[in-house]
C-alpha cells in the first residue's frame, strides 16, 4: 500500500548544522519575521507582536539566481502550534483527522513544521498558513535570518500538499519526488548539494 | 412520512410518532437523562445508561409526552398494516394511496407475508443507506487498524473514535508527528468528507522561461 500520510518523519525537515550553512535558500525554508511587507503592511499580531516566523513559497530559483536586495519573495505566516486548541493542533500534525471512521483531510491550507533544533524560540512545533501569504523583500528576509533549512524530502511533502491546497489534487509523494528527480537532474545549473535521488542525468 | 434516521435526536415523542398512527416497532437507545415514560420497560431501558438498543413493539397510549430530550430513535416506522393478495388485486389504488399517505402493507398469500409494499421515498433512502453502509464498512477496515495501533503506542492521534475509547493519550506534537509519520495511511476524503480526486503526475522535461518581476509594473 503506498501511503497518503502528508508528513516525512520530523527528523527529516531540517538540514543540521553545519551542513544547512551549504544550502542555498529555497522553497520551504523557515525565516525570523519580518515587521513589514514588500508593500508597508505590519506584519504582526492583533497584539502587535511579530508573526512568529515565515516560510518561502516563491519557487527555489527566485531566492538563489534571481533574488537581489528589492526582489520580491512570497512567503506564509508560520504559527505555533502551542497557541491551537489540542484537538486542532494534533489535526495540523498530520494534516487529517478521523471522524465516524473516516480519515479525511484536516485543515487543507496548513502545513506542519516541526521545531528547529538550537533555535530557542522555535524548537515547539509549527505550522505555515497557506491563506496567510505576503511579498517581502530580499533584503529584508536576509537581514531576518534563515532559522531553518529544508531538506529535499521534505520539501517534496510540502510542494505535495500545497499541491492538494492550491488545486484539491491528492497525488503520490512518489509522483512529486519523481518529477523533482527530473527537473532537478536535468537542469545543470541547480545549486548543490542535489538530493541522493537527483543526481544528473 | 418517511422513518425517522438513525441516530436522529428527538425533542419529545410527538416527533417520533405522526398524527393517525398509533402503533410503532422500534429500537430505542438510551439518553442521558432518564426517561418518564409510563411503560416500565422502556422505562428501565432509558434509565440504563449504557448504549445498547432494544427492540420494542410500543403503543402510542404507553409513551408519556415526556420523552428525554437527547432520548434517539433508530429505524422507525409504523407496524406494516395487512393486505391479501386478493384484495391488493381488487383495490390496487385504495392500496397505493395507502402507502402513499406513509404506511406499510404486508401484502399475504394464504395468511403467509410475501411481500412488503413502501413508499418507492422509502426503498431509495433504505438503498442509499445500505451503500453508505457498504461504504462506511470498507473505510471502518481501513480505519481501525490505524486507531488500534495509535492507542497501542499510547499517542493521541486526530481521532475522534480514539478519544472516546482511551482519552488521556500523549497528544505532544513530537510523538503525534512521529506515529503518523510511520504508519501507512490512506485517505478516505477532503476536509468535508468530498471525495478525493487522486492524480498520476509525469514529467514532460524541463521548459524554458522569461520574464522578470522589474519588467512589470505592481503598484497599478
Amino acid at each position: 500500500m503506498i501511503s497518503e500520510a502528508w508528513y516525512p518523519h520530523r527528523d527529516n525537515y531540517w538540514v543540521a548544522a553545519p551542513g544547512d550553512a551549504q544550502r542555498p535558500f529555497r522553497y520551504g525554508d523557515l525565516f525570523a519575521p519580518v515587521a513589514h511587507s514588500a508593500s508597508g503592511q505590519p506584519l504582526t499580531t492583533s497584539s502587535g507582536q511579530l508573526w512568529h516566523a515565515v516560510m518561502v513559497l516563491s519557487p527555489s530559483c527566485e531566492v538563489i539566481s534571481k533574488a537581489g536586495d528589492d526582489a520580491a519573495v512570497e512567503v506564509a505566516r508560520v504559527m505555533p502550534l502551542a497557541a491551537q486548541d489540542p484537538k486542532a493542533a494534533a489535526a495540523i500534525v498530520a494534516g487529517w483527522q478521523e471522524k465516524g471512521g473516516r480519515t479525511t483531510v484536516a485543515f487543507a491550507h496548513t502545513v506542519f513544521l516541526p521545531g528547529v533544533a538550537n533555535t530557542p524560540s522555535h524548537v515547539g512545533g509549527m505550522f505555515a498558513n497557506l491563506k496567510e501569504t505576503v511579498r517581502i523583500r530580499m533584503a529584508d528576509l536576509r537581514a531576518a535570518g534563515r532559522l531553518g533549512a529544508l531538506d529535499h524530502d521534505a520539501r517534496v511533502a510540502i510542494i505535495r500538499r500545497e499541491l492538494y491546497y492550491r488545486y484539491r489534487w491528492l497525488v503520490t509523494m512518489e509522483d512529486v519526488r519523481a518529477l523533482e528527480a527530473d527537473r532537478i537532474g536535468n537542469d545543470p545549473y541547480f545549486t548543490e548539494p542535489r538530493p541522493s535521488w537527483g543526481q544528473p542525468q | 412520512m418517511g422513518p425517522d434516521l438513525p441516530g436522529e435526536t428527538l425533542d419529545g415523542w410527538a416527533a417520533m410518532s405522526p398524527e393517525g398512527s398509533t402503533s410503532w416497532r422500534g429500537i430505542i437507545a438510551p439518553a442521558d437523562a432518564p426517561g418518564t415514560l409510563k411503560n416500565t420497560g422502556l422505562r428501565n431501558i432509558l434509565r440504563n445508561s449504557c448504549w445498547e438498543t432494544y427492540s420494542w413493539h410500543v403503543g402510542r397510549e404507553d409513551m408519556s409526552p415526556n420523552l428525554p430530550t437527547g432520548a434517539v430513535a433508530y429505524g422507525f416506522a409504523p407496524a406494516p398494516q395487512t393486505v391479501t393478495s386478493t384484495d391488493l388485486h381488487a383495490r390496487t389504488k385504495e392500496a397505493i394511496d395507502r402507502v402513499r399517505s406513509g404506511s406499510v402493507l404486508a401484502v399475504t398469500h394464504y395468511n403467509e407475508v410475501e411481500a412488503y409494499l413502501l413508499p418507492a421515498a422509502w426503498v431509495r433512502d433504505l438503498v442509499e443507506r445500505l451503500e453508505q453502509g457498504e461504504a462506511l464498512k470498507r473505510e471502518l477496515q481501513e480505519t481501525l487498524p490505524l486507531v488500534l495501533a495509535a492507542m497501542q503506542a499510547g499517542v493521541a492521534i486526530p481521532s475522534e473514535t480514539l478519544r472516546h475509547i482511551a482519552p488521556g493519550l500523549d497528544d505532544s506534537w513530537e510523538a503525534i508527528s512521529d506515529f503518523v509519520a510511520s504508519y501507512p495511511l490512506r485517505l478516505s476524503g477532503g476536509e468535508n468528507g468530498e471525495p478525493l480526486t487522486r492524480g498520476r503526475l509525469r514529467g514532460v522535461g524541463g521548459l524554458p522561461e522569461s520574464g522578470d518581476d522589474s519588467e512589470l509594473n505592481f503598484d497599478a
